[in-house]
């Protein structure tokens, strides 16, 4: 992610990762941790629904942001949170459904134009650039898959955002440094660099090809490790966790 | 997928290079030099070797030491034995099977082979195309075959055990772990699950032995080929338990549902090989292979496709006879070893189970057969609602019975929509609908179902309406609906028919404003005949949009299904005969009573017809289904402002403006009714919020610009007009307006023009011809004003204003007598018109009929005391008398209220100054 972009949620990195129950075992929205907690998603996941606002055709460019906006002006001034049973899964399933019920609502006031004030500082500027990169085959896809889709990208960079840190604090930075040379992937949005063979990042590093592949294997599992933390940020449940990881593992 | 998610994704899947344990072994195993480790599994690693002997590469595979228990190693020399005793060009050839023993005494079983240099069938990307995999598919089905007539059975097939090789893409078929001979009785129990979780057949999850054998390896052929196919597994299960139940119960979506491009033979043969019952499968994998090698020469394959009816026929017996998931977990639990005093209770379940699921079938085929009868009712020329609503009724209450045994049954949650749709409860069959998508987002049917609601509303929303009607808000409303419709078509597709198909993709067509495309698309389909009527339908609806002619295909499509009330509907809307319009909306009430629309639009039928009762009736029933029937209250409006019932006019208007404050034709017409009831005041306000709300309303400037002609403000007036004519220069209103206006200001040869034009627009528009006739006869052109009278009169023979026009003329050429005909009628028609008292005061003056000329002006000054021709003409009247005073008080009153009568005027003024 780009600095303008982390700026609306910048703070992810000072607490111990929210876990979901946690939010909804709170229940008292003038809880100051919960504010922050549900701030602290919203402000990790808006995207999806900025995009699945953009793929319903019928909105335009303004129209995707305004109802992005006044999706979340209401989400967090709402009590909806509060309806919620902390054993129904995830946060994602949970912000869909308001979602449905929030454009069911829009639908039947004939979209009465009242506008809230911005909830946060939405960066709809990067967002739209990302959304212009959408291959137009995938463009395609029914809103809901978008949402879905733009989640699992979303939850990936968030890993990808945490992993280089994470092996920097651990004394394994060269690790990061040779992982992003094989897997051309990084933290930005979503250009990533071709990716190289072992045997040329082992001669760019100066390494033996297996010491490559086991760095890489240490990556892997550090990456599988933090997926599952930033997963259990939202989802609740071991088994729902479970469900969850192979959704962004192998989209099943 | 995003290109992140992609990579990221693959980075993740990529294979662990292995990490090392001291124990095992390196450098060399026995006389082999171990090169590389290639991969490893749960018991065994496998090396890369050189035999040093051969100076060749050899694949080693060792058992884990630590691993090595007395079965494995049987197993290991087993494998050997038997793959020894194969010899086939697409199967890994056994060179050694030995025990090494290095120097501190630890023993390492393995086996030596082919080296193949290559990926295995898991590996090879996914951009390899559907024939090359049916190439290797085949030929893998062939060595299985081939083992098959040796009397071993592989037991372990999966994609991980298929080679292909790098340099000649050779398939080979490798790992006979699990393989066993059939006559081999040692080494398996039975009630052991042993194999590959997804690729077993049902046979093998119970762990019955003697019912594996050779359709055992063509089940697990059937799960590679599916994946192949469709790119996912068969059978899918969070947890192994939830995946036997699925193998055992579940019925594989077939392929050509995910993948549209399979070939329909490729289907077959998948589907045959996936058969539950061993009996019905390929009975070895070479009738498999030979299937797949005429698929590959493009020659048709000997198998039949299976019905579906006879698929689902099958599950409900299965169900019925081995009660599934009882057997099932029973089977589990002896594998478990913990069947104990629960197997009693158990049995009393499966029993249970069995009777249930009885119940089951024979609600199923009830509603079945129900759905049947109405399918077949739907054609039946006089289809009633009558008719329908017991035989939809009875199927909710089916439904709700079995639901009873089956509450997460989807089709039973379809089957509800589809009866509240034929009940015309759309909004509750939408619900129900979307809860069968959730219990099996693999079933198209519910989405088409609900589609097809979507459409019904969408349709009436964009078509269903005299075009004028709120155009804006109903297109918004539809388009609202769009994305839904799109997703619901899109997720139609598993589970139809190949005609339900081309349908979802004929309407996806349309929604996308593909015209053309679901235009061509349903002729192609008509052209081949049988039952098209739903692809008239289409193409009827697509060749509308684009605005082409429709009512062949309507009368075809209502020909064949008159049931089809949706094509009813649209015929009724596009139609121009007021009697079959009338005749169509009747239908579809009839059939459809829960339509608002069509009692909306029947009620603005009977309205034409002056059938006002009629009309108020249906009105009143469309806004109690449908309260923000907004066509409904706009022209119940309209009716009430027509019956002179104003308030009623103006509540209803309001009541629009209520539920949809942005919709300009409420404000427009309420506008008409405050103009009428000369509140100009009101009629400006809500004229120029409607013209806020839509800034291109030409009418709504017309009727503006009307407002300001009244109150004499002339420029704005003009530029009210001149909007409009810009934005429609096809409204005769406006140019028959702004001729008026013209006139008014003096400038008759530019009005001419203007009620010209409306008239080359509108030739039988009355009120133009009244105007040309007025603005003619004001340049002396008396006989076409006379004509312009007469036409306007036979057009319209209510219509007061002619008369009196023609009266006012033909009394100045004499004809007294028709003028008094003309004006009698006038005042038949509207017995409170000062204007009309007017002009017969003027010809009774003209015949010296001098009492009943002032008994006229007196009752026009009394309808209205501002009438400046009245004062005027009565002032002559009283002159003609010598009451010199009551006329010069005329005078003055007339030019007091219009001053541009003060030339006229001033010397009968004088006249009266002057002494008898």
């Amino acid at each position: 992610m780009t600095r303008e972009e982390t700026s609306i949620g910048n703070s992810r990195r000072d607490f111990p990762s929210t876990h979901w129950s946690m939010i909804l075992d709170l229940r008292d929205p003038a809880h100051p941790t919960y504010r922050r907690h549900l701030d602290e998603l919203v402000q990790g996941y808006w995207k999806p629904v900025y995009f699945y606002m953009r793929s319903a055709w019928r909105h335009s460019i303004e129209d995707a942001k305004d109802l992005t906006q006044d999706f979340f002006s209401l989400f967090l001034q709402k009590t909806w949170v509060q309806k919620l049973d902390p054993r129904r899964g995830s946060f994602r399933a949970y912000l869909k459904t308001a979602l449905d019920h929030f454009l069911t609502d829009c639908r039947r006031a004939q979209r009465a134009q009242k506008r809230h004030p911005a909830a946060a500082l939405l960066h709809f500027e990067q967002a739209e650039k990302e959304f212009a990169r959408i291959e137009p085959k995938d463009r395609d896809a029914s809103p809901a898959d978008m949402f879905e889709r733009e989640w699992i990208r979303t939850v990936v960079r968030r890993t990808l955002e945490v992993l280089e840190q994470s092996l920097t604090k651990q004394g394994k930075r060269r690790h990061f440094e040779i992982f992003q040379a094989y897997s051309g992937l990084d933290d930005s949005a979503c250009e990533s660099a071709p990716s190289t063979g072992v045997e040329e990042v082992a001669r760019r590093f100066g390494l033996k090809a297996d010491h490559v592949k086991y760095c890489l294997k240490v990556v892997r599992q550090e990456l599988r490790r933090l997926l599952r933390d930033e997963v259990r940020s939202y989802v609740d449940g071991e088994e729902e966790v479970a469900r969850e990881m192979r959704l962004i593992m192998r989209g099943e | 997928m995003s290109h992140t998610v992609d990579r990221f994704r693959d980075f993740m899947d990529e294979p662990e290079p292995a990490g090392r344990d001291a124990q095992e072994p390196r450098g060399e195993i026995g006389k082999y030099k171990i090169v590389r480790e290639v991969g490893r599994g749960g018991m065994a690693i496998v090396y890369e070797a050189l035999d040093p002997d051969l100076k060749r590469r050899v694949a080693l595979k060792a058992l884990k030491p630590g691993e090595a228990s007395p079965t494995l190693i049987s197993r290991l020399r087993r494998e050997a034995t038997l793959a020894a005793r194969l010899h086939h060009p697409n199967i890994v050839a056994i060179h050694e099977v030995g025990l090494f023993q290095d120097d501190r005494g630890a023993e390492t079983h393995f086996i030596a082979m082919d080296f193949v240099e290559g990926k295995t069938l898991a590996e090879i990307p996914r951009s390899v195309p559907l024939r090359e995999r049916m190439r290797i598919l085949q030929t893998v089905a062939q060595a299985v075959g081939y083992a098959h007539t040796q009397g071993v059975i592989h037991r372990d097939l999966k994609p991980q055990n298929v080679l292909v090789e790098q340099a000649t893409g050779r398939v080979f078929l490798t790992d006979f772990g699990l393989a066993h001979a059939q006559e081999d009785h040692d080494l398996t129990r039975s009630g052991v699950v042993i194999g590959t979780p997804h690729y077993m057949a049902p046979e093998q999850v119970t762990g019955v032995r003697h019912k594996m054998g050779p359709w055992t390896d063509v089940w697990a052929l059937g799960v590679m080929l599916y994946e192949a196919l469709t790119g996912r597994k068969p059978f899918r299960g969070s947890d192994p338990m939830e995946l036997y139940q699925r193998i055992f119960v579940d019925e594989p979506t077939p392929p050509r549902k995910l993948n549209p491009a399979v070939h329909p033979d490729l289907e077959t043969v998948c589907l045959k090989a996936l058969e539950k019952e061993k009996d019905r499968r390929y009975a070895d994998a070479a009738l498999l292979a030979a299937e797949l090698q005429r698929y590959l020469s493009d020659e048709p394959i000997l198998t039949r496709p299976v019905s579906w009816r006879l698929r689902i026929w099958r599950k409900v017996r299965r169900n019925s006879t081995i009660a599934a998931l009882g057997a099932l977990l029973a089977i589990v639990l002896v594998a478990a070893g913990i069947w104990g005093n629960v197997q009693s209770s158990g049995r009393n379940r499966a029993e249970e189970e069995a009777s249930k699921t009885r119940k089951l079938a024979a609600a199923m085929e009830r509603i079945t057969q129900l759905l049947a009868e109405l399918d077949r009712l739907m054609v039946e020329p006089d289809v009633s609602y009558e008719q329908i609503e017991p035989r939809a009724t009875e199927i909710l209450a089916s439904v709700e019975a079995a639901m009873r045994h089956a509450p997460k049954q989807a089709n039973l949650w379809t089957y509800k929509g589809k009866a509240l749709r034929y009940l015309g409860q759309e909004t509750l069959a939408e619900a129900v609908l979307d809860e069968a998508i959730r219990l099996d987002p693999r079933d198209g049917r519910p989405s088409l179902e609900k589609a097809m609601i979507l459409l019904d509303r969408i349709q009436m929303l964009t078509i269903g309406h005299s075009p004028d009607d709120a155009r804006e808000r109903r297109r918004e409303a539809a388009e609202e609906w769009m994305p839904l419709l799109l997703e619901n078509l899109r997720r139609a597709d598993p589970g139809l028919t190949e005609d339900e198909k081309l349908l979802v993709s004929a309407w996806s067509a349309w929604c996308n404003r593909h015209y053309e495309e679901a235009e061509t698309q349903a002729t192609e389909r008509i052209r081949r005949g049988g039952a098209v009527e739903s692809f008239y339908f289409v193409r009827a609806l697509a060749r509308t949009t684009a605005g082409k002619a429709v009512e062949a295909d309507l009368d075809r499509a209502i020909e064949r299904r008159p049931g089809l009330w949706q094509a009813r509907f649209l015929r009724g809307c596009l139609g121009d005969d007021p009697q079959e319009k009338l005749a169509d909306f009747s239908a579809v009430v009839r059939i459809n009573p829960r339509c608002a629309q069509a009692y909306s639009n029947r009620a603005i039928q009977y309205a034409a017809r002056r059938q006002f009762e009629d009309a108020l009736a249906d009105f009143e029933r469309a806004l109690r289904i449908d309260p923000r029937d907004i066509v409904a209250r706009l022209n119940r409006g309209d009716l009430y402002r027509q019956r002179g019932r104003t308030d009623a006019a103006i509540a209803e208007y309001s009541a629009v403006i209520g539920f949809f404050p942005e919709e300009p034709d409420a404000f427009y017409r309420r506008a008409i009714v405050h103009h009428a009831l000369q509140h100009p005041a009101e009629a400006l306000a809500d004229l120029t919020e409607a013209l806020k709300l839509a800034p291109n309303h030409a009418k709504a400037h017309v009727e503006r610009g009307s407002v300001y002609m009244d109150l004499q403000r002339s420029s704005e007036a003009l530029e009210d007009f001149d909007a409009a004519l810009r934005i429609d220069p096809t409204n005769p209103h406006a140019y028959n307006n702004r001729g008026m206006l013209y006139h008014r200001l003096g400038q008759d040869e530019r009005a001419l023009a203007d009620l010209d034009a409306a008239l080359r627009i509108e030739p039988n528009m009355a009120k133009a011809l009244n105007n040309r006739g007025t603005v003619v006869e004001t340049m002396g052109r008396y006989s076409e004003a006379l004509n312009d009278f007469s036409a306007a009169i036979r057009i319209d023979s209510t219509y007061v204003s002619p008369y009196a026009n023609r009266a006012r003329i033909l009394s100045s050429q004499g004809r007294h007598a028709e003028a008094l005909g003309d004006l009698e009628i006038a005042l038949r028609l509207q017995p409170a018109l000062a204007g009309i008292y007017v002009t017969r005061g003027i010809v009774y003056s003209a015949m010296e009929r001098l009492e009943e000329a002032l008994a006229d002006y007196d009752e026009a000054l009394r309808l209205d005391p501002r009438l400046a021709e009245a004062s005027f003409n009565r002032g002559l009247v009283y002159l003609k008398r010598r009451r010199h005073a009551e006329a010069m008080a005329d005078f003055k009153r007339a030019v007091e209220l219009r001053p541009d009568l003060e030339a006229a005027a001033a010397p009968l003024i004088e006249q009266c100054r002057e002494p008898e």
